[in-house]
């Protein structure tokens, strides 16, 4: 167990109930070992980010915690319940209540904005999925482009799409796969801010993987360092 | 939807593999019951005397139009021009007509040529039947094919690796060293397919007066009856179209794999000398005019409108017929290869177990049509699946071209499963309501141009599938590839040029709906990835 909550200078308070909690989680592709035992928990409402160079298993670790992948060995729990363990997904990503923004944007072409809004709405009432569908366009500042189709929008309104997508979800949790990465300073600085009041606004719990220790120290207050799949710092 | 797939697995076996087993069962019965049957069929499966001969004529006939069609089809694919998507696509389009239909055309190009070049005072006589005629047809044939594949094996040949190269190493050896190596697996699965197909293909010999192994199996069981004979006779055919078929996995594998360039200027271009941009040039006029031969050679023949209409009137039974087989094909066989799809997109990158499941995929491929459908009726009419469902008999043409092209299928579905980027499955996944709306609104228009691909695939395959066909079809029907393919042994008529002309203008059009469906399902399966 490589895993260091509780220890002096990490953000976790002990006593808080833990929302997701990773137990000796492992995992390996093609027999090459991706993530190796690894703990980690947090507390509803936390910001983490997770650091560390490429190859170190920080996309893969934000996919298991997402569902969208089964660890080999441990488990995932997630308020209480659990949710991944070896092999198996016992709770499906959508029941997480999780929104993922995803590093390639992974917007469908076939729908425009408000397709995919209403898509990750789901089945509500007409009145509260447009009114879901209306706050996330708000908050992403997309007014304006919801007839619009991925390949008429810039790099940077498609990274607020997926923002949004995440958003209308209405989730607890927030999971950002270097959401900045490519973007020009300017588009970087203003998404950073669409998050964090998003996130702000509507409480959620924040896991940001990232590279750049600058944009991690920006969103949020505790940050974990992945290197060849273990945890080597928690602060 | 675990429950899904492996209905659709299990599909695929019913379709696809058990025929097969059916036609192996006689086989090993005779094989394991009596020493004497086993050496009698074993000196069969061994060829000499007349049935070494007949292989030897398959493999001149097939080798010959591999290696012309080969050439031609990797020099046209060379060619910078024409430029325009249209022209350069039209060959792709004929890669579906039947042999047959080629071979008339071209048995009436070459008697109108003859009777020009008499007509000029020179009494040429061009062959109308023999080994040379045969093997031409054939490579014109299956032209369409290896210019595809060699187009498709170019198209896919990345810029950045040649460009490194061509800065360290001269144009020469970047195209023998980097070039063509990357190439290679593709173009030659194209040979291979040409080469299995023109194996098997006992139609164009026939017409031309060749016997083939393929031609003495069918004919040897239209005499005897005898299942595990006709599988005996043809054993050497499937050992080598087998060999063949894992040529195919190799190429097809990397095909599928490989992402596709954008519509820039190649590099590779540049790479070539100026005497084989001339040739390649030449070879691409060819091609063009193999596509002309067909259209001219089809008008000609068939007279005015109004008499293909009076030809056609009375087979309109037959078409109609044929359009239900090939519909009812392309449905069922479109279920059963999604399923093996996903398997063979889910199993890349784990050695064994994939590349077995690439052999499950493809082997059936390397049986003769004819075989397919003997197998059929071991199992359909009074085997134990005849019991548990009986089917009535003008189906089972439906499961002869269902069961022969779900293969390709499921190959064409799993290039475009593995083109899909995968977060956009992904992003439904987190985002979705419920599966059912994942796969409704997300999976399925994803998948949608592919399936439509695939199902265009069969039907045009469908439409013109003999082997299988003549083998199962149930007394007083008769398909229009069925019919046309009897006629024609009476000699080229304008009933039968005219069905031929319809026959080919319906697989073109179709075909062509298939290829702007499979393009337009490359941008889709990449999504939003590297946009603006």
């Amino acid at each position: 167990m490589n895993a260091l909550p509780g220890e002096a200078g990490s953000a976790i308070d002990d006593r808080a109930p833990k929302a997701i909690e990773l137990i000796g989680v492992s995992l390996a592709r093609a027999g090459r070992p991706i993530l190796s035992d690894l703990d980690l928990s947090l507390a509803a409402g936390e910001r983490l980010a997770i650091v560390g160079p490429s190859g170190a298993g920080k996309t893969t670790l934000l996919r298991l915690i997402a569902g969208l992948e089964a660890p080999d060995t441990g488990s995932i729990r997630i308020d209480a319940r659990l949710a991944s363990e070896a092999g198996r997904i016992r709770i499906p990503p959508h029941r997480r209540r999780m929104g993922l923004v995803f590093q390639s944007g992974a917007l469908w072409p076939h729908m425009s904005v408000s397709q995919h809004l209403r898509f990750a709405a789901g089945r509500l009432p007409r009145a509260e999925r447009e009114g879901r569908v209306a706050a996330a366009l708000a908050a992403c500042e997309l007014g304006g482009l919801e007839a619009r189709y991925p390949d008429q929008l810039s790099g940077g309104e498609q990274r607020r799409v997926g923002l949004a997508r995440a958003l209308a979800t209405e989730p607890r949790w927030l999971l950002l796969d270097e959401p900045l990465v490519n973007l020009d300073p300017p588009l970087a600085e203003r998404l950073r801010s669409v998050i964090d009041r998003a996130a702000t606004l509507a409480e959620l719990g924040v896991i940001l993987v990232t590279h750049d220790r600058d944009e991690a120290d920006a969103l949020c207050p505790r940050r974990l360092r992945l290197e060849a799949g273990r945890l080597v710092e928690d602060r | 939807m675990p429950g899904v797939e492996a209905l659709g697995l299990l599909g695929f076996l019913v379709c696809v593999h058990l025929p097969i087993l059916a036609l192996c069962q006689p086989l090993v019965a005779r094989l394991v019951g009596s020493p004497a049957g086993a050496t009698a069929l074993a000196d069969l499966a061994w060829p000499s005397g007349r049935q070494l001969d007949l292989l030897g004529a398959s493999l001149e006939v097939s080798l010959a139009a591999t290696g012309m069609a080969g050439l031609l089809g990797l020099l046209a694919a060379l060619s910078s021009r024409p430029r325009g998507r249209l022209l350069r696509g039209l060959p792709l389009a004929l890669v579906a007509v039947p042999p047959y239909v080629h071979a008339l055309a071209w048995s009436t190009v070459l008697f109108r040529v003859e009777t020009t070049l008499r007509g000029l005072g020179l009494a040429i006589e061009l062959p109308r039947s023999g080994p040379g005629v045969t093997a031409w047809v054939m490579a014109m044939s299956r032209l369409p094919l290896t210019y595809g594949m060699a187009a498709i094996a170019l198209g896919l040949l990345p810029d950045a690796p040649i460009e490194a190269a061509r800065s360290v190493r001269s144009d020469r050896a970047v195209l023998l060293r980097i070039a063509i190596p990357l190439a290679a697996p593709i173009a030659a699965a194209g040979l291979a397919l040409a080469f299995l197909l023109s194996l098997l293909d006992y139609g164009v010999p026939a017409l031309f007066q060749v016997n083939v192994l393929a031609l003495g199996v069918f004919a040897d069981y239209s005499a005897s009856g005898d299942a595990a004979r006709a599988l005996a006779m043809a054993m050497p055919l499937v050992v080598l179209a087998a060999g063949a078929c894992l040529a195919l996995v190799a190429g097809w594998r990397r095909a599928a794999l490989s992402q596709p360039r954008g519509d820039g200027h190649p590099t590779w271009i540049a790479l070539l000398p100026r005497g084989l941009r001339g040739l390649s040039g030449l070879a691409m006029a060819l091609v063009l005019l193999q596509a002309a031969a067909l259209c001219a050679g089809l008008f000609v023949a068939a007279g005015s409108p109004a008499r293909i209409l009076a030809a056609l009137l009375p087979a309109r039974g037959d078409l109609i017929y044929s359009l239900s087989v090939a519909l009812g094909a392309s449905l069922l066989a479109l279920g059963p290869a999604l399923a093996l799809a996903g398997r063979l997109a889910a199993g890349e990158g784990r050695g064994m177990r994939r590349t077995l499941l690439w052999l499950a995929t493809l082997l059936p491929l390397a049986v003769p049509a004819p075989l397919f459908g003997i197998g059929l009726i071991a199992l359909w009419r009074g085997g134990p699946l005849a019991a548990l469902l009986p089917l009535s008999a003008a189906t089972l043409p439906v499961l002869a071209s269902a069961g022969r092209f779900a293969p390709l299928a499921a190959v064409l579905l799993t290039a475009q499963l593995l083109r899909r980027d995968p977060s956009l499955v992904d992003a439904a996944r987190m985002h979705q309501a419920g599966v059912l709306q994942g796969w409704w609104q997300v999976g399925l228009p994803l998948l949608g141009p592919g399936l439509l691909a695939a199902a265009g695939l069969v039907f045009t395959l469908a439409l013109g599938e003999l082997g299988a066909t003549l083998m199962v079809l149930p007394p007083g029907r008769s398909t229009l590839t069925a019919r046309t393919f009897n006629y024609l042994h009476y000699g080229a008529s304008e009933a039968v040029a005219g069905a031929c002309l319809v026959l080919a203008l319906a697989t073109v059009l179709v075909a062509t709906v298939v290829l702007q469906a499979f393009a337009a399902g490359q941008g889709m399966a990449r999504g939003s990835e590297g946009l603006s």
